[in-house]
C-alpha cells in the first residue's frame, strides 16, 4: 500500500467547504462575553492621564483593565521574543496602536462602546518611523551572524564588472484571512485557552510563564488555523490579555482582533535596505558578494532580518562579506514572516546577480549556473542535497526562456513591453524535535496525535497518509488530531519544519507500533505465531507473518483480539537530529514573463514557473499547492504590498484589505510548479524538506528582473508600483 | 399630506436557509455577518476585514422577482440586517438544501463543493465557504464557462493561501450536470407565499434610548411619499440606499445612527432604461443592474464597470450612493461629467434638475427634504467617441487612483467639441475646461495630445495621500490624454 506522494484530496476538505471546521474565534462558551482592546493613540511619549470612569459606568460593561491598574503579571523571559515586556504599554508609549488596556462587556458592541470611552492624555513625542533617516544611527546587534569569508578588495580587483545597488524592500503584513483571536476561562487556577495559533506549545508555555502556573495547568486549544504566515508562530500580548480579562471578571472572554488592529497588534516583514556590491570576472565567475542590510526594530526588540544567511550560502564566491544593523523605529517589533530572511535576502541577492548578468552580457541562468557550488561557502560544508542547477536547466526548458530577448526594452506586444526574468531561491531545511502518538484500535481504527498544526499546509492529509502507508492499512481507517496541548508535543508548525519533523515523529511511532504487534503476535497464545522469535516475524500491509512463511499470519486486529486487549498504542519522537557535517537547504528556480504598460506604468505578470528541489514530495496537490500559494505571494511583494506608515503619528494609513494589497485572483497569471525528483533521507528519515516557505523566495526577484528586460528600466525600491515607472 | 398610507411592521422577516425569522429592536440595526455568526450560530460566514473588502462573508442574497428569486452573492459585513427584510439569504451552511443546516456529515456535497475539495481550492479553509457561495451563484443557470470568466467573478474574494490556481480550476470543474439550481433545492412558491403577508408594509424600527445606549429610529417606506415625508420629519436621518458606504461606517468605524432611512423598498426606483437620447439611472440601480443593461447602450460604460469595486459589491452598491457620496474617486462621475448628465431629485416640493456639475460645485450639497431619484445620461451621439479610463494600484477589486472620461467629436480631423474629466485629481471629480478650450478647433494629431497634456498638467493640482503621490496623479493625467489620443 503506497499512499505517500499521492495526490489524496485534503481530509479536512468537507469541512472546510460545508463551513463546519472551527476556529478559534467560534467556540462557545456558556456565560461567555467580550473583550475589546484599548490601544494608544500617539506613536510615542507618555499616557499621563487616565480615566475610566465613564467606562465603568456603561451598562454592561464588566471590567476595565489598564497599564494603570492591571494586576502584576510577570513578564516571560523573552520567551517567545514578541513577549520581552509587560503585556500592556504604558505609560511610556512605544508605538501607535499598542494596547494599553482592554474593556470586558457582556455584548461586543458594549466592549467596543467601552474600549471608546477610556479617556487618555499623551505627552506625545515625535515618533521615529523612516528607516532611512535613522541610518546613522544603526547598530549590529548583539545576535548577528555576518558572514564573512576571502578579501573583499581582492576581489574587488580582480572583477571585471561590478554591480553596487541599494535594494529596497518595505514593512509587510501577513494579513491571514483569520483574525487572531483567543478565547480564555479559568476554571480554579487552571486555563484553557482557544487560540488561533501555529505553536500552542508555546503558547502554553508563554501562559504558565506570564500567570505563575504550572504548565499543566495551561491548556491551548487551535484544530483550524485560517492562515498565520508567522503572524501566529508566536504569541502576542492579546492572548494574555484575553486571559488576564477572563480571570478579572471570572468568566470565559472572548477576544478578536479587528483587522485594523492587526496592523500594530503583532509583527511583521521588517523593511530592509540592502546594499549590495557584486563583481565577477568576464567569464562570469564571482570574485566578490558584500551586502549590508539595515533593516528596523522596535525600541525594545533586536529583530534581525537576516538576509545574510542566503547571501552567505547561496553561491560560490571566495570574498565574500553578509553583515545587518538595525535601527530603532516606533513599532511592534517585527517577526517570522514566510520566508524570513530569504523572502528579503532574495531579492537582494537576485536582483543584484540579474544587474551583473546583464553587465557582463551573460544569460542570467548560465550566469548562476556558472556560479552554483555543491558546497555551503559560508561553513565549507557539503549540502545534504542541492538541486539548484536542475531546478534551473528545467525552467528554462519548459518556460519558453528562449523567446526572452538579451536587451532590454526590445520585445512587444501590441501596446505593451514584454520581458522575461528569472531568480534562484533558497531555504533551510529546517528539523525540530517532535513527537507523535499513534494508537490502533481493535475495529482497526487508527488514531494520530500530535500538537503541532495544520494552517492550510495540508498536514492532518499528509500525516494521515504517512500513518496509512508505514502501517499498512487504508488512509480512510486513520484519523489525525492536532492542535491541542493535552497530545503529545509536536513543533510550532513554522520554519517549513512541520511535515519533516512531526511526519518523521509519526513515522517513527508507526514503525514502534508495528514491533508492539510483531511482540503482541508472538507472545500470545493462540496466535499462529505464538512462540516464534521477534526477528523471524514482520508486520506489513496490516498483517503480521513469519518472514519465512508468510502464509502463518493474523491481522493486526486479530493479534489485539487474541490478546484482549482494545487497543496498542505507541508515543514516538523524531529521533536523530541532521548530521552536524552537511548544510540542509531547498532550493528552487523562479520564472516570471510580465508585460507592461509604460503609459500607465501597470505591470501584469503573465506567466510564472517555479521549479523546485525540497526532498520527497510527501503529497502532490498540497505541495504545489503550497508553492503556487507562496509565488502569488511573490506578486504581492513585487507589485503591491507595502504598509504605509503616517510619518507624524507612526499609526498604519494602510490598515485594512482595501488599502493593503494582497493580490487578488486577477492577479493570477498561467502560472505552473514542477518538482525536481529527489530524496533527502540525511535530512530526515521520512526524505522530505519543507516546502511553505520555499515558494516565495526569489518570486519578487524573477518579476523585477523581467520588468527590467521588458523596459530596461531597473526598479529598486519595492513595490514596483505604477508610480515608479511612469 | 396623508403621511403613512400602508400598514406598519415593528420588525423585519425574512428566509434564513428557508426558515422564515423575524427580527426586531437593535438586532435588525446591525450588520448581517455578525449577526449570523452570533444569533444564529451560522459560524461558516467568515468575518476577515468587516470592510467590504474581501469576500469571507459572502451569502447568497435571493431577491423576489416576478419568478422566484434571483440570487446574488454579497458582503454580509456591510449589508445591515434590515435590508434583508423580504428576500431569502442562503449561507454556506444552507447550500444543500433546509435539512442540511447545522451538520454536513452525512455525505451530501454540492457539485461546487466537491469540486473545491478534489481541486485543493482550499488551504486554511478560511476564506472558502465564501468562494463556495460565489462560485455556486456563478454555477447558477450557467451551461458553460471560461477560465477567464470565473476567474472575473471570484475578484471579489480574497484568498491568501491558494494563489488562487487551484480555485479556479475548481470553478472549471464542477460537474454542471449534477448541479441542482437553488430554486430546486428552494422551491420559491413557499417561501413567496410566506413573505406575502406583509410584504406591502412600511417597517417602522425604534429603539429607546438607554442610560449610555443611543436611541435608533429605523424608517422603511413604501412609497416616495413616505419617505420624503419621513425625510421632512427627519432631516439627519442617514438615508441608505445599498449600504456599501454606510455599512463600512457602521461596521469598522462604529458609526450608529440615531436615524436611518432605507431606500430598499423603493422598489420602482431601480430602472435602467434609454428613453430617446438618454440612458435613465433609477437612484436604486445596483451597479450589476447597471452594467446588465448597459452592454448594448453604452458598452465603454459597461466595460468600466467590470473594474468597479468586486462582484459582491456591484451587488449591492447603487448608482445614488456612488453620486451622493461623491467621493474623489467615484467612478461614476468623471462619466457622467463628460456626458453632462443631470440628477433628478425629490423633495416637498416636488423634482428639481441640477446637473451633475452644479451639484458637485455646490458642495455637493442638497436640500434636506431631498432625494436623489434619477440620474438622466444624455447618450454619446454618431460620431462622439466616448473613453473611459481608470487606474489603479491592483489589477482589479481596487478604488482608482484615477479615473477619467473623454467625449469628443471631431470631423474632417478637427476637433469640434470635446469633453474631459478626471477623478482622482481634486477632492471631487472635475471636467478640465482650459484643456478642452486648448484643444476645440485643433487638428487630431499626436502633436496635440502632448500639447494638451502639457496644458491639463497645468491645469490641475491633485492630493498626496496612501494610493499615490501628487506627482504620480498629475503624470497620469498627462499620460491619459496622451493614451487617449493614440488610441483613437
Ligand atoms: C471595498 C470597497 C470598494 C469600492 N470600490 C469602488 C470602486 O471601485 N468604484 C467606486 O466608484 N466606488 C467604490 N466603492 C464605493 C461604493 O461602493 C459606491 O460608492 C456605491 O455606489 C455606494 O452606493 P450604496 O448604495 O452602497 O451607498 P450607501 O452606502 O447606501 O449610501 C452612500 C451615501 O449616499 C447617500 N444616499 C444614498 N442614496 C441616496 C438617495 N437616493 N438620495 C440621497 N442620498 C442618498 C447616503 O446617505 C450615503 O451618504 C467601494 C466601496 C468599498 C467598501
Ligand atoms: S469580511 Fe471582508 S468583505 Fe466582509
Ligand atoms: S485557503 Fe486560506 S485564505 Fe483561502
Amino acid at each position: 500500500m503506497e499512499a505517500i506522494g499521492k495526490p489524496l484530496d485534503r481530509v479536512d476538505g468537507r469541512l472546510k467547504v460545508t463551513g463546519a471546521a472551527t476556529y478559534a474565534a467560534e467556540f462557545e462558551l456558556p456565560n461567555m462575553v467580550h473583550a475589546a482592546l484599548v490601544q494608544s493613540g500617539i506613536g510615542a511619549g507618555r499616557v499621563t492621564s487616565v480615566d475610566d470612569s465613564q467606562a465603568r459606568r456603561l451598562k454592561g460593561v464588566l471590567g476595565v483593565i489598564t497599564f494603570d491598574n492591571s494586576p502584576k503579571i510577570s513578564t516571560p523571559a523573552s520567551r517567545p521574543a514578541s513577549l520581552t515586556k509587560p503585556i500592556f504599554g504604558g505609560p511610556e508609549i512605544e508605538y501607535n496602536g499598542q494596547h494599553i488596556g482592554v474593556v470586558v462587556a457582556d455584548t461586543l458592541e458594549r466592549a467596543f462602546q467601552g474600549a471608546e470611552m477610556v479617556r487618555f492624555q499623551y505627552a506625545a513625542q515625535k515618533p521615529r518611523v523612516e528607516l532611512a533617516e535613522f541610518k546613522s544611527e544603526a547598530f549590529a546587534p548583539g545576535n548577528s551572524r555576518p558572514s564573512s569569508r576571502g578579501d573583499l578588495n581582492a576581489g574587488r580587483a580582480s572583477a571585471a564588472q561590478i554591480v553596487t545597488a541599494s535594494y529596497d524592500v518595505p514593512t509587510e503584513h501577513h494579513n491571514p484571512m483569520e483574525p487572531h483571536a483567543t478565547i480564555a476561562v479559568w476554571n480554579g487556577d487552571a486555563l484553557t485557552v482557544y487560540d488561533s495559533s501555529q505553536g500552542v506549545e508555546g503558547c502554553r508555555r508563554t501562559l504558565a510563564d506570564t500567570f505563575n502556573i504550572p504548565i499543566e495547568n495551561v491548556r491551548v486549544i487551535c484544530p483550524f488555523v485560517g492562515g498565520g504566515f508567522g503572524s501566529k508562530g508566536t504569541t502576542w500580548m492579546h492572548v494574555p490579555i484575553a486571559a488576564l480579562a477572563a480571570r478579572t471578571v471570572g468568566r470565559p472572554v472572548k477576544l478578536v482582533l479587528r483587522r485594523q488592529e492587526m496592523f500594530s497588534g503583532h509583527g511583521y516583514r521588517s523593511h530592509t535596505i540592502q546594499d549590495m556590491e557584486l563583481g565577477a570576472q568576464a567569464d562570469g565567475t564571482l570574485t566578490i558578494t558584500r551586502n549590508s542590510t539595515l533593516n528596523e526594530t522596535s525600541m525594545s526588540d533586536d529583530w534581525r532580518e537576516d538576509t545574510a544567511r542566503m547571501t552567505g550560502m547561496m553561491y560560490a564566491c571566495p570574498n565574500l562579506e553578509a553583515t545587518g544593523k538595525i535601527a530603532r523605529l516606533n513599532k511592534i517589533s517585527p517577526t517570522y514572516m514566510r520566508a524570513p530572511g530569504e523572502a528579503a535576502g532574495s531579492v537582494g541577492l537576485e536582483c543584484a546577480m540579474d544587474e551583473l548578468a546583464a553587465k557582463l552580457g551573460m544569460d542570467p541562468i548560465e550566469f548562476r549556473l556558472h556560479n552554483d557550488t555543491q558546497i555551503d561557502g559560508s561553513n565549507k560544508k557539503p549540502f545534504s542535497s542541492r538541486a539548484l542547477k536542475e531546478c534551473l536547466t528545467l525552467g528554462r526548458d519548459k518556460f519558453g526562456w528562449s523567446e526572452r530577448k538579451m536587451e532590454p526594452g526590445t520585445l512587444r506586444q501590441g501596446r505593451y513591453l514584454v520581458g522575461y526574468g528569472v531568480a534562484g531561491g533558497t531555504y533551510p531545511a529546517n528539523f525540530r524535535p517532535s513527537s507523535a502518538r499513534i494508537m490502533l484500535m481493535q475495529n482497526g481504527a487508527v488514531l494520530v496525535q500530535s500538537s503541532s498544526h495544520d494552517l492550510g499546509t495540508g498536514a492532518y492529509t499528509i500525516f494521515t497518509q504517512i500513518a496509512a502507508e508505514e502501517l499498512g492499512v487504508p488512509v480512510d481507517n486513520v484519523r489525525v488530531e492536532l492542535g491541542d496541548t493535552k497530545l503529545p508535543d509536536g513543533v510550532t508548525a513554522g520554519g517549513s519544519a512541520t511535515s519533516a519533523s512531526t511526519g518523521s515523529a509519526i513515522l517513527n511511532a508507526a514503525g514502534e507500533l508495528k514491533k508492539r504487534l510483531v511482540s503482541l503476535a508472538t507472545e500470545t497464545k493462540g496466535s499462529p505465531l505464538s512462540g516464534m522469535a521477534i526477528t523471524e516475524v514482520k508486520a506489513e500491509n496490516g498483517r503480521i507473518f513469519a518472514t519465512n512463511n508468510p502464509t502463518k499470519n493474523l491481522s493486526y486486529t486479530d493479534a489485539l483480539k487474541l490478546a484482549g486487549q482494545t487497543s496498542v498504542e505507541v508515543t514516538g519522537s523524531n529521533g536523530r537530529a541532521q548530521r552536524a557535517n552537511l548544510s540542509y537547504y531547498s532550493f528552487g528556480a523562479q520564472f516570471s514573463k510580465v508585460r507592461v504598460d509604460l503609459e500607465l506604468g501597470q505591470i501584469r505578470v503573465e506567466k510564472m514557473l517555479g521549479v523546485f528541489g525540497a526532498g520527497r514530495i510527501l503529497n502532490a496537490k498540497t505541495a504545489r499547492s503550497q508553492m503556487l500559494g507562496g509565488m502569488i505571494w511573490g506578486i504581492g511583494m513585487a507589485l503591491h504590498e507595502h504598509t504605509q506608515y503616517d510619518p507624524n503619528t507612526a499609526r498604519v494609513v494602510t490598515r485594512n484589505l482595501a488599502d493593503y494589497h494582497i493580490p487578488c485572483c486577477a492577479d493570477t497569471p498561467e502560472i505552473e510548479v514542477e518538482f525536481v525528483p529527489e530524496e533527502d533521507t540525511q535530512m530526515s528519515p521520512i526524505g522530505a524538506k519543507g516546502i511553505g516557505e520555499l515558494g516565495i523566495v526569489g518570486a519578487a526577484a524573477s518579476i523585477a528582473n523581467a520588468v527590467y528586460n521588458a523596459t530596461g528600466k531597473r526598479i529598486r525600491e519595492f513595490p514596483l508600483t505604477p508610480d515608479k515607472l511612469v | 399630506m396623508k403621511r403613512f398610507a400602508g400598514l406598519m411592521r415593528d420588525h423585519i422577516f425574512f428566509f434564513l436557509n428557508g426558515q422564515k425569522i423575524q427580527v426586531r429592536g437593535r438586532e435588525a440595526l446591525g450588520m448581517l455577518a455578525p449577526f449570523l455568526r452570533r444569533e444564529r450560530g451560522l459560524t461558516g460566514t467568515k468575518i476577515a476585514c468587516a470592510h467590504g473588502a474581501c469576500g469571507s462573508c459572502s451569502i447568497l442574497l435571493g431577491r423576489p422577482t416576478q419568478s422566484g428569486f434571483n440570487y446574488q452573492p454579497i458582503n454580509s459585513c456591510i449589508f445591515p440586517v434590515f435590508a434583508c427584510d423580504g428576500a431569502h439569504v442562503i449561507t454556506v451552511e444552507g447550500l444543500n438544501g433546509p435539512d442540511k443546516v447545522g451538520g454536513q456529515d452525512d455525505g451530501v456535497l454540492s457539485p461546487v463543493q466537491c469540486a473545491m475539495v478534489d481541486c485543493h481550492g482550499a488551504q486554511c479553509g478560511f476564506c472558502t465557504p465564501g468562494i463556495v457561495i460565489t462560485l455556486t451563484a456563478f454555477h447558477e443557470n450557467r451551461v458553460q464557462s471560461s477560465a477567464e470568466d470565473v476567474k472575473a467573478a471570484l475578484e471579489g474574494n480574497l484568498c491568501r493561501c491558494t494563489g488562487y490556481s487551484p480555485i479556479i480550476e475548481a470553478g472549471m470543474s464542477v460537474e454542471t450536470a449534477d448541479l441542482r439550481p437553488l430554486t430546486q433545492i428552494y422551491p420559491p412558491e413557499p417561501l413567496l407565499d410566506g413573505l406575502n403577508a406583509g410584504a406591502s408594509d412600511a417597517v417602522e424600527i425604534r429603539v429607546p434610548e438607554d442610560e449610555l445606549e443611543i436611541g435608533q429610529h429605523l424608517f422603511v417606506p413604501r412609497s416616495p411619499e413616505e419617505a420624503i415625508c419621513w425625510k421632512v420629519a427627519h432631516p439627519e436621518a442617514i438615508v441608505v440606499s445599498g449600504g456599501t458606504e454606510v455599512g463600512v461606517a457602521m461596521s469598522v468605524k462604529g458609526l450608529a445612527p440615531r436615524e436611518i432611512l432605507s431606500l430598499a423598498h423603493l422598489e420602482d426606483w431601480d430602472e435602467v432604461t434609454r428613453e430617446n437620447d438618454e440612458l435613465v439611472l433609477g437612484a436604486r440601480a445596483t451597479w450589476t443592474q447597471v452594467a446588465e443593461q448597459v452592454g448594448a447602450i453604452v458598452p465603454e460604460f459597461a466595460t468600466l464597470l467590470t473594474r468597479w469595486g468586486s462582484p459582491q459589491l456591484r451587488n449591492a452598491g447603487t448608482v445614488a450612493g456612488n453620486i451622493i457620496r461623491a467621493a474623489p474617486i467615484s467612478d461614476s462621475l468623471p462619466f457622467l461629467l463628460a456626458c453632462e448628465a443631470e440628477l433628478e431629485f425629490i423633495g416637498e416640493l416636488g423634482a428639481r434638475r441640477v446637473t451633475v456639475a452644479d451639484f458637485l460645485e455646490s458642495g455637493p450639497t442638497m436640500r434636506p427634504d431631498e432625494l436623489l431619484r434619477r440620474v438622466l445620461v444624455p447618450l454619446p451621439k454618431e460620431g462622439q467617441t466616448l473613453r473611459l479610463f481608470k487606474v489603479s494600484k491592483r489589477r482589479a477589486f481596487d478604488r482608482s487612483i484615477v479615473s477619467a472620461a473623454f467625449l469628443l467629436t471631431a470631423s474632417d480631423g478637427v476637433i469640434e467639441d470635446i469633453k474631459i474629466a478626471f477623478g482622482g485629481v481634486a477632492p471631487l471629480a472635475l471636467r478640465l475646461p482650459q484643456t478642452e478650450a486648448f484643444l476645440q478647433g485643433k487638428p487630431v494629431n499626436s502633436a496635440i495630445w502632448r500639447e494638451a497634456a502639457t496644458v491639463a498638467y497645468n491645469e490641475i493640482s491633485p492630493y498626496s495621500d496612501a494610493a499615490a503621490s501628487r506627482e504620480h496623479r498629475t503624470r497620469l493625467v498627462a499620460n491619459l490624454l496622451r493614451k487617449f489620443g493614440a488610441e483613437l
